[in-house]
């Protein structure tokens, strides 16, 4: 019996030499590869005020949803520029007929991350309350929102963000300033997306469907991994930061009513820290 | 490179013609049975008397009109010579679940071994099947003979009885 | 190719063994085989232009044995390759391909060098080689069989595998166990069931490389550099009862040949049956679904798979019922065979004077029910285990061999045939093929053998200039054989397609054989096709032309 045991202890060994390899939310079994942002030192920015970053999830099926872009371009009147839009097409949205499929992997990794289920759902700064993901269901939720979004605004932010972006050929360069208002002692991650303005397909509404209803910052691609690039875990107050990325832009259909889309966040609590837009020149 | 190529086919030659003996029969190569045990070759044993090795395979025609014609008279010939005929099937996974049903099916009253990694095909240098070997009393390769036509039975017996008779 | 040394040390063993124990200890026998081809192009039948216009594949084993020592080395010359072993620039090149020393007792084995191997039924580890399909994916390194206890064998391997005239990047390794326990349990040692189990693993490591998902290019795989698989079987035999099953199991094995999904790989075989003399019956049934295991994940095509799949389906000898043969689909397939062999006896009605032999054959093979969930880089696929997907290949046979007189012996069959052009990569119809064919073998007197052959084909393909499928249509074949004496052999042959077919396929042949050496000489066109043995099979290409062949063994 011993020289029966030997084996199948040497066949247990061997069986642990396999790599077995964990999928992600989506079920890939992938690693970002992508182009990363190479940091520099920059110079210091103007323009310290806080930018609210709203992201807000969507689809041509949601019928409530045409009242939330409504609500929210209005507060977009209201606020200025200190409101930066991201229209996600949630992943059970499927697209009316053989429309536009607007929804992308990343995007539907995030709603599920933050457990969005209902549409519309509005994030502001992807806040937290006690392990909760604070989310604005509803369209009236959503039509509330701006006292919210102001009160942000109001706070002085922990870092200073901006970004310029030229298209060269095919690719598209972008360069980010960034600074730090205040010490950072955890991980700061920026996070690069693309919108688009204007991309027509049809929509159902509380009365009749449009068909080519004009949708506007629709998120389509996120640049950067997921959760973003890491920019430093540890530095003072005052420091300044140069970011470079050059990308081929995928997915969009008309540059010109692209934008794109950075944000600060802490990649511990994954709350957005500041917010900017830019399009591309 | 060509040169020690040479040099080294050279120095077998003259290996060979100076070998006075016979190659043996390998006695050390695995193989299994038909119930599925792995022996070595050292089993196939025939008292000191000539054993026939035939290799075969259920698809290979050939093979199968061989042992078919040799079941006809196997019993004469082991009556005369006490040769002992062993078939060994050469048959890869594909087929080696039929070898049994095989033989039964066609009444073979032979030794069958099964030799699915071809690894005694490779160690008695056989290419094409069917080949055939005679091995001596003393575990010595005397004949071999590839391919087969009906008739070609008869010279393996002669071989048989001319052993016998040293 | 460092290949000095290994002839260094082969003729250094030899030299040593000889002078320790004299020449007389030791023996050097071996097997050399050459084919020459000269064919020229021929646009009916798709033969091309060989520009070389002599094709040579030589090969020479030579093996020297002394006592428990063995050593061999094999060459190889394809100056250049017949037409079918493709890629010819890979094939193309001599040198000694094969070389190793091995030192065996009754207990003990041990081999380094190029070897070859088998766990079980080869589906997680098969290291084996055939000429004809110019496949030999050897490992290189070093093995260990031990048998410690009679009934108990152990193995253990570890190498690279042979790819033409270099190695795969992938190393594989493995262990093996196989118990008879009759052997080893005392109490069954008697026993009229004989048992026996056996259990593998092998695993293969590999570097990493950089493969994309094609909806998200900036992620690329993450890829496991170490994949493994295990089997465990067992063969079982109760008079004339017998049971064989073995069940295969492979980790995350993203790869060419499955796109890249991290489905695991498994694959059932099972065989059951009942033989007595003169009656035998068998059933078989397959499941195999992800099972392509190569040591070089981007590796297409025969080569470099560790392991092997046994085809389903039997395997035919007659020309019309393997023209249309069914490949392995390593990544997904299901299969059922069934077997009837019955010997009518001799004096009885049906049997007739001489006795009749019948052999009835039935086998379906289809692909798997797969739901796809995801593209490269994900799951891949789910499959219900007992699902059934498109047929891929049934075949249904009878075989009647009766001897008419002593003279005479006629072997009918009757077969019909479903194909789906989508195993060997084409879309289309299923074919159905009808085939009937007579094989007489008339013994004219001591000297001379007569063999008459005649097949027919009749299927619903037709022959069209978008298929390009030379094989459509309906066929007839006649074939004549004479054997003069004892050595001598005449054939001719001719297939034809008849009914909007395309091409005369006729051939002449002529041989000589004496004791282990055989000469072979043809003249005729040879129909392009798939060779296929054991389920793996190559393409080979029309030729028009002259071949002759030599083999010999000492």
């Amino acid at each position: 019996m011993k020289k029966i045991a030997l084996p199948i202890i040497m066949i247990a060994l061997l069986a642990t030499s396999c790599d077995t390899i964990e999928p992600d939310a989506n079920g890939n079994y992938t690693t970002y590869a992508g182009p990363q942002i190479s940091w520099t030192d920059g110079t210091a920015l103007s323009d310290h005020s806080h930018k609210a970053l709203v992201e807000k999830y969507t689809g041509p099926r949601c019928s409530n949803c045409p009242v939330a872009d409504q609500a929210l371009e209005l507060a977009h009147e209201q606020v200025g520029d200190r409101l930066v839009l991201v229209s996600i097409t949630h992943p059970d949205e499927e697209p009316l007929g053989a429309s536009l499929d607007t929804r992308t992997d990343d995007g539907s990794t995030w709603a599920r991350f933050f457990g969005v289920s209902f549409r519309p759902t509005a994030m502001l700064n992807r806040t937290n309350n006690d392990g909760q993901w604070d989310l604005f269901t509803g369209s009236p939720a959503i039509s509330g929102m701006t006292p919210a979004i102001e009160s942000a605004n109001a706070q002085t932010p922990l870092v200073a963000l901006d970004c310029h972006a030229t298209q060269q050929g095919d690719s598209t360069d972008i360069t980010l300033n960034l600074e730090l208002l205040d010490a950072v002692d955890y991980p700061l991650n920026i996070t690069i997306v693309t919108t688009e303005d204007s991309l027509a397909y049809p929509q159902l509404t509380n009365s009749t469907p449009i068909s080519d209803y004009r949708h506007n910052h629709i998120l389509r691609q996120v640049v950067t991994d997921l959760w973003g690039n890491t920019v430093t875990t540890s530095a003072p107050a005052g420091k300044t930061y140069q970011g470079r990325i050059k990308v081929v832009l995928r997915s969009i259909q008309d540059l010109q009513n692209a934008h794109i889309v950075a944000f600060a966040t802490n990649a511990n609590t994954r709350q957005v820290l500041n917010a900017a837009q830019c399009s591309i020149e | 490179m060509k040169k020690s190529i040479i040099t080294a086919l050279f120095a077998i030659a003259a290996m060979v013609s100076v070998c006075a003996q016979n190659a043996k029969f390998p006695d050390n190569i695995n193989i299994k049975t038909l119930d599925g045990q792995t022996v070595t070759t050292s089993v196939i044993q025939n008292d000191g008397r000539p054993i026939i090795i035939s290799f075969w395979a259920t698809w290979c025609k050939p093979c199968n009109l061989e042992l078919n014609t040799m079941k006809d008279v196997y019993p004469e010939w082991q009556e005369e010579t006490g040769v002992k005929i062993v078939a060994i099937s050469i048959d890869d996974a594909r087929s080696t679940n039929r070898v049994k049903p095989h033989a039964e099916g066609k009444k073979w009253p032979y030794e069958i071994y099964l030799d699915p990694n071809q690894d005694l095909k490779r160690a008695m240098n056989v290419g094409d099947i069917p080949h055939t070997f005679i091995i001596n009393g003393k575990g010595e390769i005397v004949y071999q003979h590839t391919s087969y036509v009906e008739g070609d039975e008869e010279d393996l017996i002669e071989k048989v009885r001319e052993l016998l008779q040293d | 190719m460092r290949k000095a040394l290994p002839i260094l040390l082969i003729l250094s063993a030899i030299g040593l063994s000889a002078s320790a124990q004299g020449i007389a200890g030791g023996h050097v026998t071996g097997a050399f085989q050459t084919d020459i081809q000269m064919s020229h192009a021929d646009s009916v039948i798709g033969a091309q232009d060989v520009e070389e216009r002599l094709l040579i594949n030589t090969r020479a084993d030579i093996l020297y044995q002394n006592g428990n020592f063995r050593a061999g080395l094999r060459f190889e010359a394809y100056q250049n390759p017949l037409l079918g072993f493709e890629p010819k620039n890979l094939y193309k090149g001599q040198g000694i391909a094969h070389y190793f020393m091995n030192y065996s007792t009754q207990r003990f084995s041990i081999t380094a060098g190029h070897f070859y191997e088998q766990f079980g039924s080869g589906m997680i580890l098969r290291a084996y080689e055939d000429r004809y399909l110019g496949l030999d994916n050897a490992l290189l390194g070093a093995t260990i069989t031990y048998r410690p206890v009679n009934g108990v064998t152990l193995k253990a391997v570890a190498g690279k595998q042979r790819y033409y005239w270099d190695y795969g990047a992938g190393l594989v390794r493995g262990l093996d166990a196989e118990v008879n326990l009759n052997s080893v349990v005392k109490p069954l040692a008697e026993s009229p069931l004989h048992l026996t189990i056996g259990a593998g693993y092998v695993s293969k490591y590999e570097e990493d490389e950089t493969i994309y998902q094609p909806s998200n290019p900036e992620y690329k795989l993450n890829l496991p550099l170490n994949v493994g698989a295990g089997a465990a079987r067992l063969d079982l035999s109760y008079g004339g009862f017998s049971l064989q099953t073995e069940y295969a199991r492979k980790g995350q094995d993203p790869s060419a040949d499955n796109d890249y999904i991290y489905r695991h790989g498994e694959a059932l075989t099972l065989s059951a049956g009942y033989a007595q003399s003169g009656f035998s019956a068998q059933v078989q049934a397959k499941r195999v679904d992800n099972m392509s295991f190569r040591s070089v994940r981007s590796q297409s095509g025969q080569m470099l798979y560790i392991n092997y799949i046994p085809a389903i389906n039997r395997q035919h000898a007659y020309t019309f019922l393997s023209m249309y043969p069914y490949a392995t689909q390593t990544t997904g397939e299901m299969g059922l065979q069934a077997d009837i062999i019955y010997s009518i006896d001799a004096g009885t009605p049906l049997g007739g004077h001489y006795g009749t032999d019948i052999n009835l054959n039935c086998a379906v093979i289809t692909g798997l029910d797969t739901t796809q969930v995801g593209e490269r880089g994900t799951e891949g696929y789910t499959s219900p285990f007992f699902g059934t997907g498109d047929l891929y290949y049934g075949d249904l046979s009878l075989e009647v061999a009766k001897k008419l007189s002593p003279k005479l012996k006629l072997t009918a069959t009757v077969a019909y045939q479903v194909f789906n052009p989508i195993v060997e990569g084409h879309g289309g119809d299923l074919h159905h093929n009808a085939i009937a064919i007579a094989d007489l073998t008339w013994k004219v007197n001591k000297r001379n053998r007569l063999r008459f052959e005649a097949e027919w084909l009749g299927s619903d393909s037709r022959y069209t200039a978008a298929s390009a499928d030379r094989r459509a249509g309906d066929w007839v074949m006649g074939l004549v054989e004479w054997n003069i004496g004892r050595h001598w052999f005449i054939s001719a042959s001719d297939q034809y397609a008849y009914n909007d077919g395309v091409g005369n396929y006729y051939n002449l042949a002529a041989g000589y054989s004496q004791g282990a050496t055989r000469l072979t000489l043809g003249y005729g066109k040879q129909r392009e096709g798939l060779l296929c043995i054991g389920g793996v099979c190559r393409q080979v290409p029309a030729t028009n032309g002259l071949t002759f062949s030599l083999t010999t063994s000492f």
